[in-house]
Order: structure tokens, then C-alpha cells, then sequence
């Protein structure tokens, strides 16, 4: 590009000069010409005019458009078989996927006849649904309505069923009282034969007439319960030589009372009484009304006559150990392993009056005629409580832990059996001790072991934790007879019938003796 | 100076023919677009023409790139440097056979690590604005430069944008101008080369002994190498022309500086001895 400058070495400018020394001046100004005659000329016309073109065509898109097709056919003929072939490939696809349609429409259409079977059977369903609801909610009602009805003849029952028992009683009653009138004037002449007889120097209101009698021999036994026999009573107290007199109730771990006749050698199971949860701890009797405690918190009271369960005094928080009927009507009173001793009534089912000797009692008896309660405890304390002022009027300090009290038909005896293996007669008018009874061989057995004093006031018996059964003499403190080898296990209980003819004896092991 | 005014329009209206290809593997329609050929000023820069090709091309690119944002130019291969002047471009590469000057134009894959991404023409204005003041300060300690206002700031730069020659001189005159009818303080240019960075020096328009210096004296001292025995090895191009070297430095400064105030000179080394000796004998 350099090769077409300086031609002349000299040159002169416009005003005539000399330009040697601007000779660059000159050349510059000549290579820009011949630059200008280089780049811009051959093509600004050219470019002028296709930027004329580009800017109608940016104008105006339909004569691009229109040139565009014009000059397609020449250009690309190839180009178009190409298209042709994309064209139909395009067709092929398009009918296949309307093959795929008409395929989907086929199936959906199946899928709404299919979805239409299944509405109908849901409505169908739906409509046995319906009808079985109203159906349940109107048995729902019928059972309600029975239910109510149910209970309306369950109490007019139960009504009916207290008026039975109510006139049931009173009939008995009525019998009963016309019988002791018949024995009361039977009786009158043995008595008097009886007083001639025999004449004891204890007075007071133990019948005369009546003498322990020291027994030598089993009469009869019996496995009486089917575990632990703890309770035995004799239930005479009132039927004084009357049917009753040989009635002996027991009480054992199987929950039941036994009530038993003794008749010419032979034990005849008269009633069982049950009801009771738990393990019958103690009984007592009280015209026709036996009461018996029990492990279960409870104390039931039945009617010896028919065998029925007539009340049910629940309120201690512990096993019941000890229950008596007081002399108070309708009055019995319980000691219990919750340290309480309770009074009830029983007729209106309520707990009267609660004593907190602070100790769990396991023993209790009522004094005569008196408003005291004894009770014996297990922090080897005899309490005396004044029922008209509910605490401990005396307390009588003993060696060891109380099992059983017994009170002297006279009223003026106590007898105490205590778990240092002796038996202790007190005089309650001094509250001491005035006799001891022990022996060699002689244990007590349990908490529950009970001693008794014989009716003549004679003598005192308890059983062994051997088996054997001790007499002792009150006035001598001597054992008198031991009787042997008829009881295997620990004897809770010994006592003699109220008329002192005969000995009941219960043993842990099931068995029953009545000793002549 | 007439007829150096006549020069100066020559040098501000000269253009070069530019034809514009889309990047082949960026069409996305059926049909491949025409080149776009335009006659592009040589003292202006690449992102102030491009408007009209960018929007004819935008039609045949995917749409996300349709809005421009990673536009660039290539040459051969080679990423064309927006933020130089287009004739300082075009004489770099300095081919004239080619004409016109064949460019393929991108709007994907910026080659990130070549070139700075150019958004806006604020960019270009910044750019442009900073070279004028960093020529100022060269020339005279940036006191003229400073000394103008916003107005005639922006007189400078839509003078440039729109090709206005009258409107840009009116400012530009001042620039160029001899306060106290003292030389400039030295001469703002920078020396390209093919493949490498510029090189720019301080160089007084006077000689020690108060002689005025010359384009050969400014060789001379920035390729000390390049004269043995009067025999020049290089030739030096700027707007398409080759001063000869005995033209006043000064001179040069004046009349064919681009409008950012700068001599953007182009140095080759001498092709054999064909080429006609430009020492005046």
C-alpha cells in the first residue's frame, strides 16, 4: 500500500510556497486521497444502496417475503424435496397419533361405562346402608326401652322381694315367739329341778343351773370349711334349752359361714351362709342374726332361719378381725386392722361412731348391761372405752400382743390371751391381773387364737399351736385335762355351749370336734 | 489552515466498507440470513454502529439472545476489541484485498476471558471520555479538560456519536489548542502492534535544543532497535495513511489524532526494500 505515494520529492502547495520542508504535509494529504479511492469508493454506492434495501425490507416484512419466494425455487429445490420428505414423515405421524386417539377416546370411553357400573352399585349400597342405620339406630331405641323397663321390674322386684322377706319374717317371728312361750313354760319345771340340784356360788345373772363339764372324748367332727377354720360360735345364746341350743357357727378362709347342729353325736351342716369376699375372721350371734367380719373391708350380717344375707356394712379401710352385737338394739360394733373400732347401726346401715384406739384390735367384747367396750390390741394394750364419751377410759398394759378377750358370764372377769403363750384373768372392777394360766406345752397359735371361759366361770380353755386343747382350773390356776390327738394343727378356737355340756374346738386345718 | 481543516474533515468523514455475517451455528431458522454490509466511520467504535445490524440479525437467533446482551464481533477468529476505534481496528489487521471487511457477528458464547462485555453505550461514553481526559492531562495537565462544562463534555461525545464534524471541533478546537501559545506538555499516542498490549511513553514535542520533534524521532526513541544506518525496519500506519517520519510530532498531534485526542499509530516492520523510501533526500 505504501507503493503509491511519493511520486515527487518536491511539491508546491496552494499559496504558491515552497514546501520542501512540508513535503510530509503533501504526502499525507495524498495518501489520504489515494486511500479514499481505495476503501470508500468502490463500495459506498453499493453498500449505500443495499442499506436502502435492508431498511425497505425492515419496512415493509411482506416484500422481504415476497423476494424471499421468488428467489427460494432456484435456490433450493433440494431444499424443498427435503421439506416434502419432513412434510410426510409430519402426515405419518399425524395419523398415527390420531389412531392413538381414537384408541385413548375408545378406552376412556369404556373406563365412564365401568366408572357408571360402579355409581350405580355405590348408590345401590349406599341405599342398603341407609336402611340398615335407620334399622340399628331403631333396635338402638327398642334396647334402650327395654333396658328402662328392665330396671322398672328389677326394682318393683326387688320391692316385691323386701316385702316377701319383711312378712317372711314377721311370721317367723310371730312362730318363734309362740314357741318360746311353749318352752318358757316347759323349761320353768327343769329349772327348778335344776336349781335344787345344783348351787353354784357365783351369783349375778348366770343361770344357776348351768355347770361346765370337763370333757374327755370326741363326740363328732368334721372337715367343716375347705381351708383355715378361724371363727367358731356357739349360737344359743338366747334359746336357752330351746332348738338352738346346739348350733355351732364356723367361719373359714373359704369366705363362707357354716352353721352347724349338733344332735346325738352327729354334725348336720344347717345352713351356709354366704356373701362374704374374703376370709371370715370372727362371728357372733344375736337372736336370729348371725354377724360374721371378713378380710374384705366388709361385715355381713345374715338370718339363721332361711340362710339369707340381710346387711352389708362396708366402711373400714382394712380386714374386719373382730365384730359383736351390743345389747343396744340393732347396735354391733367391729375392730379392724386399720386401727378403728366402728359402731353400727345396722338397720340404717351406718357407721355411728368411730373409735381410733390407734392400733389394729383384735379383739373386742362388750361389757353387760354397761355402755363399755373392751378391746383388745396388738400394742399389747387392753383398751376400756366409754361409749357415751368415745375415748379410752382405761388402758391395762399386758406383756405381749392381745389375741382374744373373753368376759366372764358375771360380767366381772376378763380373760386375756396373750401372745407371750399365757392366758391372764383380770379383774375388771380393779383392772389387774389376778390370775395367770400357762403350761409346759402350752403355745398360742395365731393373732386369732381365741380363749374362753367356761359358762360356770369355773374354768378357761384354749387351744394349742400342737393341737392340743388346755383346761385350766380358775380357782387352782392348775391345768385340769388336755385333750389330745384329735387336732393336728394350731386350734384357733375353744369354747364350751352356752349350757356347758359340750366343747367346740376349730383347728387350721379344715377340721371341726365337739368334744362331750 | 484551510487546508488542514480540509484534512481534518478527510480524517473525520473517512469511512471503511464492513460486510456483517451471523455466526452460523447461532441461526435458529430454516433460512440463512444475508450479510449486512455497512459503511462504518473509521474515527467512531463498533458499538455505535452496530444498532441496525443487531436488530436485522436478532430475527435469526434463539429468542433468549435476541435482546443483545452478550454481542461480539470476531475476525478470523479473533475477538475485534469494541473499545478500540474501528480504523485503528481495520489498520491493525490492514488487509485490502479483503475489502470489504468481512466480520462475523455473535450474540452467544462472549468469550469472557478475551474481552470486556460492552452493555451500553455509557460504557463506551465512560471509556471514551476518560481517554479525552487522560490526553488532556498528558497535554496540559488536565487544565482544559477541567476547565469545560458538563455541556460541552457531552457536546464532545454526541458530536462523536452522531458524526457531527462541526459540533465536535467547536469543543475539540480548545483541546487542541496552544494555551500561551506554549507547546502540548507532551504528546498523547500509543503504539500498536499485532498481538500484543500497546505502548504508550511520555514524549516531548521538543527537542532539547528546541527543535521540534519528529514522527521519526519518536520511533527512534521507542523502538531504539528499529534504525540502523538510515535504513528504517519499521513503517508506521494511522488512518489508513504512513506519515512520512520527518512530519512534526506536534503537527501530528493536532490533525491526525482520533477524536479521543490520541496519535493511534500502527507499527509494522518494513516488508524488504520495495517500499519506497519516505526520508526526504
Amino acid at each position: 500500500m505504501e507503493t503509491n505515494v511519493e511520486t515527487k520529492p518536491v511539491e508546491i502547495n496552494a499559496e504558491g510556497e515552497l514546501t520542501v520542508p512540508f513535503s510530509w504535509r503533501s504526502s499525507i494529504r495524498q495518501q489520504l486521497d489515494t486511500r479514499k479511492l481505495r476503501e470508500e469508493k468502490p463500495f459506498e454506492d453499493l453498500i449505500n444502496f443495499c442499506c436502502r434495501v435492508f431498511a425497505l425490507y425492515a419496512t415493509n416484512p411482506d416484500l422481504g417475503n415476497f423476494t424471499h419466494a421468488s428467489s427460494e425455487p432456484l435456490s433450493s429445490a433440494s431444499e424443498r424435496s427435503s421439506l416434502y420428505a419432513r412434510l410426510k414423515e409430519a402426515e405419518a405421524n399425524l395419523t398415527a397419533a390420531h389412531g392413538e386417539i381414537s384408541r385413548l377416546e375408545k378406552q376412556l370411553a369404556e373406563l365412564k361405562t365401568q366408572l357408571q357400573f360402579e355409581r350405580d352399585e355405590h348408590a345401590i349400597l349406599r341405599v342398603l346402608y341407609d336402611d340398615l342405620t335407620k334399622k340399628l339406630s331403631a333396635k338402638t331405641h327398642e334396647a334402650d326401652h327395654l333396658l328402662i323397663q328392665l330396671k322398672a321390674m328389677k326394682a318393683a322386684d326387688a320391692e316385691k322381694l323386701n316385702e316377701l322377706n319383711a312378712r317372711e319374717e314377721r311370721l317367723l317371728r310371730e312362730k318363734k315367739r309362740q314357741e318360746l312361750e311353749a318352752v318358757a313354760a316347759a323349761t320353768r319345771v327343769v329349772e327348778v329341778e335344776e336349781g335344787i340340784l345344783v348351787d353354784q356360788g357365783e351369783t349375778a345373772s348366770v343361770p344357776s343351773h348351768v355347770i361346765a363339764i370337763l370333757p374327755d372324748r370326741m363326740l363328732c367332727s368334721t372337715d367343716a370349711h375347705d381351708g383355715d377354720v378361724y371363727a367358731l360360735r356357739w349360737c344359743s345364746s338366747e334359746g336357752s334349752g330351746g332348738r338352738f341350743c346346739d348350733l355351732v357357727a364356723t367361719g373359714g378362709s373359704d369366705r363362707k359361714v357354716k352353721v352347724w347342729q349338733v344332735s346325738s353325736s352327729q354334725l348336720h351342716m344347717k345352713e351356709t351362709l354366704v356373701g362374704c369376699n374374703g376370709g371370715i375372721t370372727s362371728i357372733d350371734c344375736s337372736n336370729d342374726l348371725i354377724i360374721a367380719s371378713s378380710y374384705d373391708f366388709t361385715c355381713r350380717i345374715w338370718s339363721i332361719l332361711d340362710g339369707k344375707l340381710r346387711r352389708t356394712l362396708t366402711g373400714h379401710a382394712d380386714k374386719v378381725l373382730t365384730v359383736k352385737f351390743s345389747v343396744v338394739a340393732n347396735r354391733c360394733i367391729s375392730g379392724s386392722q386399720d386401727r378403728t373400732i366402728r359402731v353400727w347401726d345396722y338397720d340404717k346401715y351406718a357407721c355411728t361412731k368411730t373409735l381410733y384406739p390407734g392400733s389394729t384390735c383384735n379383739d373386742l367384747v362388750l361389757s353387760k348391761g354397761q355402755e363399755v367396750v373392751i378391746s383388745g390390741h396388738f400394742d399389747k394394750k387392753i383398751r376400756l372405752w366409754d361409749m357415751r364419751t368415745e375415748c379410752s377410759v382405761h388402758e391395762i398394759y399386758l406383756s405381749s400382743r392381745i389375741s382374744s378377750l373373753d368376759l366372764s358370764s358375771s360380767g366381772q372377769y376378763l380373760l386375756a390371751c396373750v401372745r407371750d403363750d399365757t392366758l391372764k384373768l383380770m379383774d375388771l372392777r380393779m383392772n389387774q391381773v389376778v390370775k395367770t394360766f400357762s403350761a409346759d406345752s402350752f403355745k398360742v397359735g395365731t393373732d386369732l387364737t381365741k380363749a374362753t371361759i367356761s359358762p360356770d366361770n369355773d374354768h378357761v380353755i384354749a387351744g394349742s399351736a400342737s393341737g392340743s386343747i388346755f383346761i385350766w382350773n380358775v380357782n387352782t390356776s392348775k391345768v385340769d385335762r388336755v385333750l389330745k390327738s384329735q387336732h393336728n394343727s394350731t386350734v384357733g378356737v375353744a369354747s364350751w355351749s352356752p349350757q356347758g355340756q359340750l366343747v367346740a374346738s376349730c383347728e387350721k386345718n379344715k377340721k371341726l370336734v365337739i368334744w362331750n | 489552515m484551510t487546508e488542514d481543516k480540509e484534512l481534518l474533515r478527510e480524517i473525520w468523514f473517512a469511512k471503511i466498507p464492513v460486510c456483517f455475517h451471523l455466526a452460523s451455528e447461532e441461526i435458529v431458522n430454516f433460512q440463512k440470513p444475508d450479510p449486512y454490509y455497512l459503511m462504518c466511520p473509521r474515527i467512531t467504535y463498533f458499538p455505535l454502529v452496530l444498532d441496525k445490524v443487531v436488530k436485522y440479525f436478532s430475527r435469526f437467533v434463539d429468542s433468549s439472545k435476541q435482546q443483545g446482551i452478550d454481542i461480539w464481533i470476531e475476525y478470523e477468529g479473533n475477538p475485534v476489541k469494541w473499545h478500540y476505534p474501528i480504523g485503528l481496528s481495520w489498520d491493525l489487521i490492514c488487509d485490502e484485498a479483503s475489502l470489504p471487511w468481512n466480520l462475523i457477528i455473535h450474540f452467544d458464547n462472549f468469550p469472557d476471558d478475551e474481552l470486556v462485555r460492552c452493555n451500553s453505550r455509557a460504557l463506551v461514553q465512560s471509556m471514551f471520555m476518560s481517554t479525552i481526559k487522560e490526553a488532556d492531562a498528558l497535554k496540559h495537565r488536565s487544565q482544559i479538560i477541567s476547565a469545560m462544562q458538563k455541556k460541552e463534555h457531552n457536546q464532545l461525545w454526541h458530536g462523536l456519536q452522531e458524526e457531527k464534524f462541526e459540533q465536535f471541533w467547536a469543543v475539540n478546537v480548545k483541546l487542541m489548542e496552544h494555551t500561551n501559545n506554549e507547546p502540548f506538555r507532551c504528546i498523547p499516542f500509543r503504539f500498536y502492534q499485532l498481538n500484543q498490549p500497546y505502548i504508550q511513553r511520555l514524549f516531548k514535542p521538543l527537542s532539547e535544543n528546541g527543535t521540534p520533534n519528529t514522527l521519526g524521532d519518536l520511533v527512534r526513541q521507542v523502538f531504539p532497535s528499529s534504525i540502523e544506518d538510515d535504513n528504517e525496519k519499521l513503517t508506521v500506519l494511522t488512518h489508513g495513511i504512513q506519515p512520512p517520519f520527518e512530519t512534526p510530532i506536534h503537527w501530528m498531534s493536532e490533525h491526525l489524532s482520533y477524536p479521543d485526542n490520541f496519535l493511534h499509530l500502527c507499527v509494522f516492520p518494513r516488508k524488504s526494500c520495495s517500499g519506497t523510501n519516505q526520508k526526504s533526500s
